[in-house]
């Protein structure tokens, strides 16, 4: 039964997506139905992993294994396991997913089998990228994830729908067929101490690359995960899918698939290359605080507020990921929980933006103001969301930012000391640009896009919302049982890496 | 007088596969002349039971090693080298590859030939003749049959692309294709007798004795050199391209199928028996200049296949590209040693049914649009292929996928598979430049997709056919490179017994 577990939550959606399949397309609310039971399923079923994960000293880094020859003669495995890393992941999949088919109920109204079919297809593929152990399996998860995408936003998107599904697709593939070939590379060097494996722990333990190699495949690899993360200066492709995507689409992009860079290169970069990861903080760590910085500014300056969520994204991947390379035990626990973070307040933006603009048909800020007074209960909850995304204490958003800022503070490295002064200021930049927005569209004079009348939120849209802002609470309030589940995973991840290992007090050089 | 009459002993069996596929072809021939058995359908079904006939037998004579007509003196351990044919299970498997081509071929062309008002029996002759000259290819242990093979397999396809006698493309489609099928037979020829000349021999199993003993003479060089120009034009590849797009446009349909795909596996069974079985050991400057031509391959067949318009020109193009990919295989073949060599050789066989699998569903979808005179043949036409047939559109996208190499398709894993052998060979540039050039081609693969799916249907929609026929072919297909990408293992295993003679 254990063994089987992860292998039946992945697939799950799955099977919901072919059932739908063979259903009549024309029965819409049927549809819809059926899908959120599907996703409500799954996250029932992966609830019980937070208590079945041992966290405890000694326990297994992966745990719940299945492991089964997959194309025996080249050595590829169906193997998969959770962590701590994973699991926190896999959760936010999970407990967004059904919460975005939900918000779809009024959004959608053609091709609705379709949509909800894609939906499931998507959390089935990101699952399996999140719990493969296997760089072949993990491969085909990771760019099975771009088909299902690809549809959600060339045919139900806004106007330039097919610019941006074409960008992010080709974006992305460019990324990860470098990776593939970085793959094969540690597949063929495997050969050289044993038979040639895919397995992830086999090539963290046995292989050794030379440190010039090394730098040319962490290279390869971290070209994928940075576009998908996405990194200044490969974000470009992000705007325009946030834009164009319709809400729900938007949402998941936002909340799941960035964190598949994030989380690629934390289960892979770190442990496979650790001369090379110790080699590139200074850039990665550049670049993030550019991306900090950048993304803010650019946030500032938006006239739509979708888009001005999207930079605001930028912005915020930029801190995780400066939290990951400053590689202190503190700011690797920030990194991670900052993953969770932006994927609910995030994601909750997304969401809350497309409950407007179903109302309003526009998404501009200067059409708006007053809403406040018109749609109350919304209007609390974006304050509530607002507050998470620029990092209030009591939300989430705090305790993720607190961390990777002290963190990074306390690195040994001493340019990382002025880099974390100036992505404080992000922080201050994005209670500007968040407070603003709001301002100008809840507060001031009653206005209305013509021909509009705002009615404020249904009860469908609060039974989306209340989740999402109990769990900003929970983490903003008492964090220890996401950062307990975290901690020996992420010391397991950055073993290799010497500098880590005097920052977390644990080895000399 | 005795002495002189005498003939060689020939094991029939090593040429049992063509030789069945030649005798259907006569019975087809004959039967289309008798009147009453003249009536519709007839031919495709002769063709068919001929076509499976063969295919059993490819299945009996696995791992039976014949082989015929043998110049060397055949000793135990040296068979079957020596011989001008050999029926190893590398023959064997594209034998197979080549009746399954042939078959998905002959579905899809029945409803397609009605509608065209061509519906004949030499069409499915000329199929016939083609496919022993496929199989002669791939059985190929001389020169000479290689070059008979070519033949064989050319001449009905020249026939074949203007086989739409009143439609003009049709003709200029079979005219080009014969000027520079000729000239590129020519080149063949002229390579064969270079290498002739340089080795006293036109035996692989000569040649690769005469270089061991001799070394690489530079005429033995410009021979093989004029032998890639010959077999290059066959297969498509850069700069021997040029006539494929207007020949493939030109050709009807289901023509352009088989061409697509029969041509060039052959032409690359016959091109790694040369290189494997002839120059195992290949000068430096040969290498390069097929990793140059399989880069440049790639480069122009998929970057031009971005500006087309009309979907057999695409499909044309990207054919060029996949062309390329399977080079990449036969460098790293050619290149290395030992295991890594057996790995190249397998992923070029395992390239080749992915490869025919797609393409052939692809051109399958496309002989279900359009209406007599072969109108509606614009990407356009596609345009809300998505709500008016569903499930044709979601294999049409299944198919270009696959050929842009998405996960959890056969393209996929055939890539990961040619590449995969290119880097174990050194030459990871190669599998560089494949794969971001895999990314281009997502583009205009990627075109054919939105047009089906984000496109409304125009004001004229494209007239679409039912035949149950075509249709079983395309969803084998679709079902085949779904399944494969899924379960590569069951391909994988036979193809890594199918090294036959290559790696003895």
């Amino acid at each position: 039964m254990n063994e089987w577990y992860l292998t039946i939550l992945i697939f799950l959606p799955l099977v919901g997506a072919v059932i739908l399949l063979f259903m009549p397309g024309t029965a819409h609310a049927l549809m819809r139905n059926v899908a959120l039971g599907v996703s409500l399923i799954a996250f029932a079923v992966s609830v019980p992993l937070w208590f079945l994960y041992d966290f405890g000293a000694g326990a297994a880094q992966f745990q719940l294994l299945q492991s089964g020859d997959w194309v025996p003669s080249l050595g590829i495995k169906y193997k998969v396991g959770v962590d701590g890393i994973s699991l926190l992941l896999v959760l936010l999949t999970t407990f967004l997913t059904p919460l975005t088919i939900l918000s779809t109920y009024r959004a959608i109204d053609t091709r609705v089998k379709e949509f909800v079919v894609l939906l499931l297809l998507l959390e089935t593929a990101v699952l399996g990228t999140f719990l493969a152990l296997d760089l072949f399996l993990f491969y085909v998860f990771w760019e099975a994830v771009l088909i299902p995408m690809y549809f959600l936003i060339g045919v139900w998107g806004g106007e330039r729908r097919i610019y941006a599904a074409i960008k992010f697709f080709l974006y992305t593939m460019a990324g990860s067929v470098l990776m593939l070939v970085a793959i094969l590379t540690i597949y063929f060097l495997s050969g050289d101490s044993g038979s040639r494996t895919f397995d992830l722990a086999t090539l963290i333990a046995t292989v050794r690359v030379e440190s010039g190699l090394q730098l040319w495949l962490f290279a390869a690899f971290a070209l994928a995960f940075a576009i998908k993360v996405p990194m200044f200066p490969l974000h470009t492709w992000l705007p325009d899918a946030h834009v164009e995507a319709p809400t729900a689409g938007s949402a998941i992009l936002a909340a799941v698939l960035l964190k598949m860079g994030t989380y690629g290169f934390l289960r892979f970069c770190l442990p496979l290359f650790p001369e090379a990861v110790e080699t590139a903080v200074p850039l990665m760590a550049f670049l993030a605080v550019v991306g900090i910085v950048y993304g803010a500014l650019v946030a500032t300056m938006q006239r739509d507020v979708k888009k001005l969520v999207a930079y605001s994204s930028v912005s915020h991947l930029g801190f995780i990921m400066l939290g990951m390379f400053a590689l202190t035990p503190e700011a690797l626990q920030g990194s991670l929980i900052q993953m969770v973070n932006h994927g609910l307040s995030t994601g909750a933006l997304f969401l809350l933006v497309g409950m407007l603009y179903e109302r309003a048909h526009t998404r501009l800020i200067h059409q708006f103001g007053g809403v406040a007074r018109l749609m109350p209960v919304f209007a609390a909850f974006f304050l509530i969301v607002l507050f998470s995304s620029i990092g209030v204490p009591f939300t989430n958003g705090f305790v993720g930012e607190f961390l990777i800022l002290v963190g990074t503070f306390r690195a040994e490295e001493l340019f990382l000391q002025p880099l974390a002064i100036i992505a404080a200021s992000g922080v201050v930049l994005a209670a500007v640009y968040m407070l603003w927005m709001y301002q100008r569209m809840m507060q001031g004079p009653t206005r209305q896009p013509a021909g509009v009348q705002l009615s404020d939120i249904t009860r469908r849209e609060i039974a989306v919302l209340v989740p999402i802002v109990l769990l900003i609470f929970w983490i903003g309030l008492y964090p220890k049982p996401f950062l307990d589940r975290a901690g020996p995973s992420l010391d397991a991840v950055t073993r290799n890496i010497p500098v880590a290992q005097v920052q977390a007090g644990l080895g000399g050089r | 007088m005795n002495e002189l009459l005498k003939l060689p002993s020939v094991d029939w069996w090593a040429v049992a596969p063509a030789l069945a596929i030649t005798l259907t072809a006569c019975v087809v021939m004959v039967a289309d002349l008798w009147p009453r058995l003249s009536r519709r359908g007839t031919a495709a079904a002769l063709s068919l039971v001929g076509l499976i006939v063969t295919a059993v037998l490819s299945v009996y004579l696995w791992d039976a090693d014949r082989s015929a007509f043998c110049t060397i003196e055949a000793t135990a351990d040296s068979a079957p080298y020596g011989c001008m044919l050999i029926l190893d299970n590398f023959a064997l498997f594209f034998n197979l590859i080549f009746v399954l081509v042939a078959v998905i071929t002959v579905l899809i062309s029945f409803t397609y030939m009605e509608r065209e008002d061509l519906e004949n029996g030499e069409y499915y002759v000329l199929l016939l003749f083609s496919v022993a000259g496929l199989m002669l290819m791939a059985s190929a242990g001389d020169l000479i049959i290689v070059f008979l093979g070519l033949e064989l397999l050319s001449l009905p396809l020249y026939m074949l692309a203007g086989f739409s006698r009143l439609r003009l493309q049709s003709d200029e489609s079979a005219v080009k294709y014969v000027l520079l099928g000729a000239f590129a037979s020519g080149f063949l020829l002229y390579g064969i007798a270079l290498m002739y000349g340089a080795t006293e021999t036109t035996n692989l199993a000569g040649i690769a004795t005469a270089v061991a003993q001799d070394g690489f003479s530079t005429l033995l060089l410009i021979g093989l050199g004029l032998l890639i120009v010959g077999l290059g034009f066959k297969a498509a590849l850069v700069p021997f391209h040029m006539w494929t797009p207007d020949v493939y446009e030109g050709a009807p349909t289901p023509v352009t199928a088989y061409m697509s795909v029969a041509a060039k596996t052959a032409t690359f069974a016959a091109l790694a028996r040369v290189f494997v079985g002839a120059v195992p050991e290949a000068p430096v400057e040969t290498v390069w200049v097929l990793g140059g031509v399989a880069a440049a391959t790639m480069i122009v067949g998929n970057v031009a296949a971005l500006v087309q318009d009309n979907i057999k020109r695409l499909l044309g193009y990207s054919s060029i590209a996949h062309a390329g990919y399977l080079l990449v295989g036969l460098v790293a073949a050619s290149v290395a040693t030992g295991e890594t060599r057996g790995l190249a050789i397998q992923s070029l066989l395992f390239y080749s049914v992915a490869y025919s699998f797609m393409n052939l569903g692809a051109f399958g979808v496309v002989t279900f649009l359009g209406r007599r005179g072969e109108e509606f043949a614009a990407v356009s036409d596609y345009a809300g292929l998505a709500r008016r047939r569903p499930w044709l559109a979601a294999m049409m996208a299944l198919f270009m996928l696959s050929l842009a190499g998405v996960p959890p398709t056969v393209g996929f894993v055939g890539k990961f598979y040619l590449f995969g052998a290119a880097i174990d060979a050194g030459h990871t540039w190669l599998a560089i430049v494949g794969l971001l050039t895999s990314v281009v081609s997502a583009y205009y693969y990627l075109r054919v997709v939105y047009v089906m799916y984000m496109q409304g249907p125009s004001a004229e929609p494209a007239p679409l056919s039912h035949s149950a026929l075509a249709a079983t072919a395309v969803v084998v297909s679709a079902a085949a490179v779904l399944l494969l990408g899924l379960v590569p293992s069951i391909l994988l295993d036979l193809s890594r017994a199918s090294l036959g003679a290559l790696i003895l």
